[in-house]
Parts: structure tokens; C-alpha cells; sequence
């Protein structure tokens, strides 16, 4: 009986290092996290809240809710006789869940598709948060930027409008060096959907963030 | 405790500075917009925004909006010195029923240049009225209230007033029209300034066509006028100058006006009105006078007017 207790206790003490370790391990890769309140010059207030980190097996969790007071009036640019084109929205929010995390040094850039948002126009759409955490530099405080961009139109597949079993052309082709054999195919056209990756790091513009309150914290 | 109390005011002042100077630079001296774009982005070359009126609030006093790719990026009111640049490709700015783009900058120490580039731009004020397919743009460029205004390589049409409207009610506006094309509206270019001003204004390389009257020099204005072409202005006048009782004055150098009713028409006496190197073609009336002078620099070029008008004031040339 005393056997079979102390067997117990045993099995049960592995078995939860066992869950702590694979807990620790699913979220040991390359993270970032932050509360961040902050304006331009335009006086409004701006926050975003967000967390991604990389799980043990290479995929990205994470989501982010970003607001902002300043006031959006959108125009009908082309003439198109929308209504929902011509509204004013004072101020929005969006929440995203992230599927896209680069991460390198202070900087980490998250991509992700945004599924509720204050302006229905912008749920389905991908959005991109790159931060820079600046630790405690009073001289410049953590930063970051944000976009959002339509999702891709998928391409159509050319065909001969004459022959009713026509399959189409391809539009996709790959190019190699045929002088190397070890030169990797690269396929055309490249992927046009943001992700993380879509830009190189040195290509974002961060914003020059007055008034800001939080932190921003980059794990690699 | 009275060191403490000085050392704790300066560090109150530092506090206060770097809070100024981070509040003052917190806008980007370059924003972007693209057909792509979102004005919930911060319009960056990587998150561009949509509209040029979106950007307008993001960009810094004295900066620049550019274009990434064509499109359409609509109306908008500028109210700090900036230049808007359509880019290596027109950019669009369809002003159906409205002004395409209103220029009024309040004075403001922060902005002492209150000057404006317009370059590359598509200005365009076509609309619906039911099922008809008309103008009902107002005015294409409105600008009311600036320092220095600049339009360059823009193609302004399809309003119902004035394609290039400048009435400025203080100050000594400068402005310049150059490589730019104005057609179908009801004025192509009018200038006027308020009392205790004087507007002068360069027109280079520009053409005016199918406008009721294609040039309007009005009160306290003065235009020179080069290289440009004035034409088609149907029952109107190509260039005039109107200024009832004030002084208003045209050089026109280079210049070709035909096909109008009049083709130019000088002020009242004491308004200012001088033809070099011009061609004055195919008018009903070449020249009129409503008491100003027109003094003629002896190379002229009248042909095809079924009257060449008045007579000129032979200056010669130095």
C-alpha cells in the first residue's frame, strides 16, 4: 500500500515537471508583448495592446486590439455612388489575431488578419504591427507602426474563351540557375500576401510617438 | 532647501522642454498615399493612407505628401504649408459637386512660409446631374488665404466656375501657374486680392482652353504671362484684365491667344497691359481697351481677327 502511494506521488510529481516543460517549450521561441498609449501631433489618443509569441511547433500565436480617437472621413476617390464610401467615423478600434511574428534584436514585426473592428470595412483585412523596444532609453522611448492593407485579389487563370475544355494558362512559373544544380527554384508571381516578411525591417518609418505611457517589450 | 527647490524648477523646465520638443516633432516631414492605402494607417511608405486629406493631419508643417502609385485620393483642404505630389504618375483628385483642393492657411508662428506645392495632379470636377454625364465640380483649385501657392505639371478641367480661383482677402500672395493645362470651366484662371495687397502671379508653359474667359486678372493683381496658349474660349475672352477701379496689370510674353470672341481685353485706364513676342489669332477681336493703354513691344503677330481692335502703343525694345 505504502508502495503503491509513494508510486503515486512519484508519478504525479514527473507528470507535472513533464507539463511544465512542454508549457515552457510551446512558447520558448521569439516573443513580444506590450501596452503602449500614445499620440502624434494630431492630439488624439492612440493604444494598442498586443501579444505574439512563437510556439514549439514554429507557428505564431498571438492578437492585438488597436484604437485611436482621431477621426476618419472617408471619401468616394473613384465616383462610384458607394454611400459607405462617403462616411465619418470618430475615431476606431480593430482586433487582429496574429499568424506572423519576425523578430530581430529590438525590433519585431507581426502580421495578422483583423476580425472585429469599429468600421466593418476593415475586418478580413491584414494588418502589420512592428515595435521597437527601446528598454528604458529616456532619450528615445519604445516605438512602433502599424498598417493595414486589403487582402490579395487572387489572380484569374487566362483561357480560350472559344474552347469550352480549355484548362487555361498557367500563371505561375519558377526560374533556376540551370548552371547550378544546388540553386534553389524561386517561384513567380511571389506571394503577394502580407506577412511578416513582406518588408525588410530597415523599410518601416516608425512613428515619432508623443506623450507615451506602457511598455513594449521584444524577447528574440 | 532653497537649492533644492531651484534644482527641482530646472528639472521641472527640462520636463517640460523634451515634452515640448517631442511633442512638436511628432509628425513626419513625408507621408504616402496609395490606391491601396488606409487613413487608419500612419502613412508611411510601408502603411500608406488613403486620401490626401487623411495624410493631410499626419504630415508636418512644410512637409510633403507623395503619391506611391496612381489613383484617385480625393478632395482636400489644406491648411499648413505642404507640398502634394502626385508622383512619378498622375494622381487623381475627382471633385464632383465640390472644390478639389481649398487653400487656406490661417497665420501661425509655427508657420511662417504658409506656401503650397500642387505638382502632378489630376484635378478633375466631372460629375452626374441624373442620368447626364456633366461637370459639377465648383472650383478645381480655390485658394483663399496663403503666402506662396505653386501649381506645376497639373491638369485641371470640368469645372463649373473657376478651374484656378485665387481671392485673397490679405497680404501680398505670390502665385505660379507653370507646365499646367485648365479646360472646361467657366473661368480657367482667376486673380484678385483684397484692399492694402497686390498679388502678382507667373503663368509659364500653361494652357487655357474651352473656358468662357480664360485668364481673369481682377483687383490689386498683376500676371505675367509666357510661353503659354489661351484658345477656344468660344463667345468669351482669352486674357483680360478686370479691375474696375483699382490696379490690376498683364505682361503677356511668347503667348498665344486664338479663337476667342475677344482676345484679350485690357482694363479701364490706369490698369497696366504690355504684348511681347504674342500672336493674337483667329479672335473676332483681337485687342480691346476699356481705357487702359496697350503698349506693344513692335513684334507682335495679328492674323485672322475679324478685327484687330484697338490701337497698340508702340514701346520698342531696349
Amino acid at each position: 500500500m505504502k508502495i503503491k502511494a509513494y508510486l503515486s506521488i512519484v508519478t504525479l510529481f514527473l507528470l507535472s515537471f513533464a507539463v511544465a516543460q512542454s508549457a515552457a517549450a510551446q512558447t520558448r521561441g521569439p516573443s513580444a508583448s506590450g501596452k503602449y498609449q500614445f499620440s502624434l501631433e494630431d492630439g488624439y489618443t492612440k493604444y494598442v495592446e498586443f501579444s505574439a509569441s512563437t510556439q514549439a511547433d514554429g507557428t505564431v500565436a498571438g492578437d492585438m486590439f488597436l484604437s485611436d480617437e482621431a477621426k476618419i472621413a472617408d471619401q468616394d476617390v473613384d465616383g462610384t455612388g458607394d454611400p459607405t464610401l462617403s462616411e465619418t467615423y470618430p475615431g476606431f478600434y480593430f482586433k487582429a489575431d496574429f499568424d506572423g511574428l519576425t523578430v530581430e534584436k529590438n525590433q519585431a514585426v507581426m502580421s495578422g488578419t483583423i476580425r472585429d473592428s469599429s468600421i466593418k470595412s476593415f475586418i478580413g483585412q491584414r494588418v502589420l504591427l512592428t515595435v521597437e523596444d527601446n528598454g528604458t532609453n529616456s532619450e528615445r522611448p519604445d516605438t512602433l507602426t502599424w498598417g493595414i492593407y486589403p487582402p490579395v485579389v487572387k489572380q484569374e487563370t487566362p483561357t480560350d474563351a472559344e474552347r469550352e475544355v480549355d484548362t487555361g494558362a498557367g500563371t505561375t512559373w519558377t526560374t533556376s540557375d540551370y548552371e547550378r544544380k544546388d540553386d534553389p527554384e524561386v517561384t513567380y508571381p511571389k506571394d503577394p500576401t502580407i506577412t511578416s516578411q513582406s518588408f525588410e525591417l530597415t523599410a518601416y518609418d516608425f512613428v515619432e510617438v508623443a506623450r507615451p505611457a506602457g511598455d513594449i517589450q521584444v524577447n528574440p | 532647501m532653497k537649492n533644492l527647490s531651484i534644482t527641482l524648477r530646472v528639472v521641472v523646465c527640462a520636463v517640460f522642454v523634451l515634452c515640448l520638443s517631442s511633442f512638436a516633432r511628432a509628425q513626419a516631414t513625408r507621408t504616402w498615399v496609395s490606391g491601396v492605402g488606409n487613413d487608419a494607417n500612419p502613412c508611411s511608405r510601408t502603411a500608406p493612407c488613403k486620401t490626401f486629406a487623411g495624410a493631410m493631419s499626419k504630415t508636418f508643417i512644410a512637409g510633403e505628401i507623395d503619391a506611391l502609385d496612381p489613383g484617385g485620393f480625393g478632395t482636400v483642404t489644406v491648411t499648413k504649408s505642404i507640398t502634394i505630389d502626385g508622383g512619378s504618375e498622375f494622381a487623381s483628385i475627382l471633385a464632383s459637386g465640390t472644390n478639389g483642393v481649398n487653400v487656406n492657411i490661417a497665420a501661425s508662428a509655427n508657420d511662417p512660409q504658409r506656401r503650397v506645392v500642387l505638382r502632378r495632379l489630376s484635378i478633375n470636377g466631372t460629375g452626374a446631374s441624373g442620368t447626364i454625364g456633366t461637370s459639377t465640380g465648383i472650383r478645381g483649385v480655390s485658394a483663399t488665404n496663403f503666402t506662396s501657392l505653386e501649381i506645376e505639371n497639373c491638369y485641371i478641367q470640368n469645372f463649373t466656375t473657376v478651374g484656378v480661383d485665387v481671392n485673397v482677402s490679405s497680404g501680398n500672395p505670390i502665385v505660379s501657374v507653370k507646365d499646367t493645362n485648365v479646360s472646361n470651366t467657366v473661368t480657367g484662371v482667376q486673380l484678385n486680392t483684397a484692399a492694402g495687397g497686390v498679388l502678382t502671379a507667373v503663368l509659364e508653359r500653361t494652357r487655357v482652353d474651352i473656358c468662357n474667359t480664360g485668364i481673369n486678372v481682377k483687383d490689386r493683381s498683376f500676371a505675367t504671362i509666357r510661353d503659354s496658349v489661351v484658345q477656344g474660349n468660344g463667345g468669351g475672352t482669352g486674357v483680360q484684365v478686370s479691375a474696375p477701379s483699382n490696379s490690376a496689370g498683364v505682361n503677356l510674353e511668347n503667348t498665344v491667344i486664338f479663337n476667342s470672341s475677344t482676345g484679350f481685353a485690357a482694363g479701364t485706364a490706369g490698369t497696366k497691359a504690355d504684348l511681347s513676342n504674342t500672336s493674337i489669332l483667329n479672335n473676332t477681336t483681337g485687342v480691346s481697351s476699356g481705357g487702359a493703354t496697350v503698349n506693344s513691344h513692335g513684334n507682335n503677330r495679328f492674323a485672322g481677327n475679324s478685327s484687330d481692335g484697338v490701337a497698340l502703343n508702340g514701346i520698342g525694345q531696349k
